[in-house]
């Protein structure tokens, strides 16, 4: 029996496409039920955390437990991907935004671009061979570096095994865009790629084994393809790191300034769905 | 503003902003809550200095009724004269209820004020590697 699609009803995001890896977003992405917490936060006039459903960030009371005129700071952005993957901060002055002097952050989750950012408490080990981001952002910026997404350790080219999604400036795409594996690694050219905007974005990076395929607002948009070390295939990609978001908190910072909407990592290539995933993204919130 | 600590230890940087966030939500208060830490604690590089920061200059830490002062006083000791030390506990018990201003604090010191550094010290003087990936 053919199921009735029921009008007013969306299947969530991750119902339709699962398997994603990590999914962080201020909208429910998974199952029917309501009831799932998606960010804690803490309000500043107590220091006091609660946590929040999609539902109640929608509906006003988020804000009002927050209260008037107060600030809400994030201390966890919950995965809804079912791997536990939640993005936390426990350092307060690290934490972003949602809530500012009383009222909810138009775009999500504002990331102060001086030191905020979120990190998975354990490292996501995996062995895979390529992945894919989905990324709603606003960036207050186009100067300065800014680590939007990073599944990476520190260090050169040639060492390290991981993903990164790193802007420059004026570039989208930084050379530290890269994928790296056992034989080597690809990334965006040296001098960057990509024209970084202030726009609200849907960026889709799918890492592949020869080339990054970089998509904005469903169209590509760049192609990287730089060896930047060893050659290519890159070979199996080894994960051993914690999951960075905002900034890369394991010592050279780069702190993303701007607002988060939602992020969605695969640990696959979801080139046969990102123009189905990135329709459901934009049909949420209406960026091209 | 940061400051540069005595003990150039990431775990002793972490304890003091751990110990400043407990002046603010007590043990027994903060417990299964995220927010731990008052602010970050970063490493120069070469290994030689811990910092912690950044430290508002117009940001008052709430302070708990429940504080437990002397366990931060006793933190920071090492760093700072017997003196200073009463100084600092007497300032933060008697804002109990209040708020207290922890970059005054350090100013207040002089022990402590001449480490203090600000970021763009820090950019300059090599703290955030820049051609790491």
């Amino acid at each position: 029996m053919t199921p009735v699609a029921l009008e007013g009803f969306k299947t969530p995001l991750l119902n339709e496409y699962g398997g994603a890896a990590a999914a962080y977003s201020l909208r429910r992405l998974k199952s029917w039920d309501d009831g799932k917490r998606v960010v804690r936060v803490r309000r500043a006039s107590d220091n006091s955390e609660k946590d929040f459903t999609a539902a109640e960030v929608a509906d006003g009371t988020l804000v009002n437990w927050v209260g008037a005129g107060n600030d809400g700071f994030v201390s966890t952005w919950y995965d809804q991907s079912g791997n536990a993957n939640d993005a936390v901060q426990a350092t307060t002055t690290s934490q972003p935004k949602i809530v500012d002097g009383g009222v909810l952050v138009t775009g999500g989750i504002d990331f102060d671009g001086v030191d905020d950012g979120l990190f998975t408490v354990s490292n996501l080990t995996d062995t895979l061979q390529s992945a894919t981001f989905f990324a709603v952002t606003k960036e207050d910026t186009t100067s300065g570096k800014a680590c939007m997404v990073r599944i990476r350790p520190n260090g050169a080219p040639g060492t390290l095994d991981g993903f990164s999604w790193e802007k420059v400036t004026d570039d989208t795409y930084g050379p530290n865009t890269l994928i790296e594996g056992a034989n080597g690694a690809v990334s965006a050219t040296i001098a960057g790629q990509g024209t970084r905007n202030t726009s609200k974005n849907l960026n889709t990076l799918i890492y592949q084994q020869s080339q990054i395929l970089a998509y904005e607002n469903g169209a590509l948009d760049a192609t990287l393809n730089t060896v930047r070390s060893g050659s290519v295939p890159v070979g199996d990609v080894t994960l051993v790191d914690q999951l960075w978001l905002g900034q890369n908190f394991d010592d050279n910072a780069r702190p993303f300034n701007g607002t988060m909407s939602e992020v969605i990592i695969y640990f696959t290539d979801q080139s046969a769905n990102r123009a189905a995933i990135e329709n459901n993204i934009n049909n949420q919130y209406d960026i091209y | 503003m940061y400051l540069i600590l005595s003990n150039p230890s990431v775990e002793y940087g972490q304890a003091i902003s751990h110990e400043l966030w407990m002046l603010a939500r007590p043990r027994g208060i903060s417990d299964g809550e995220t927010s731990q830490f008052y602010c970050g604690v970063m490493s120069h590089p070469d290994g030689t200095q811990v910092a912690i920061g950044p430290i508002d200059s117009d940001q008052l830490v709430p302070v708990h009724a429940q504080a437990d002062v002397p366990a931060f006083v006793a933190l920071i000791s090492e760093g700072v004269t017997a003196e200073e030390a009463t100084a600092i506990e007497s300032a933060i018990t008697a804002a109990k209820g209040g708020g207290v201003n922890i970059l005054q604090l350090v100013e207040s010191s002089p022990s402590l004020s001449p480490n203090l550094i600000t970021r763009e010290q820090m950019e300059a003087t090599g703290w955030f590697p820049t051609d790491e990936v």
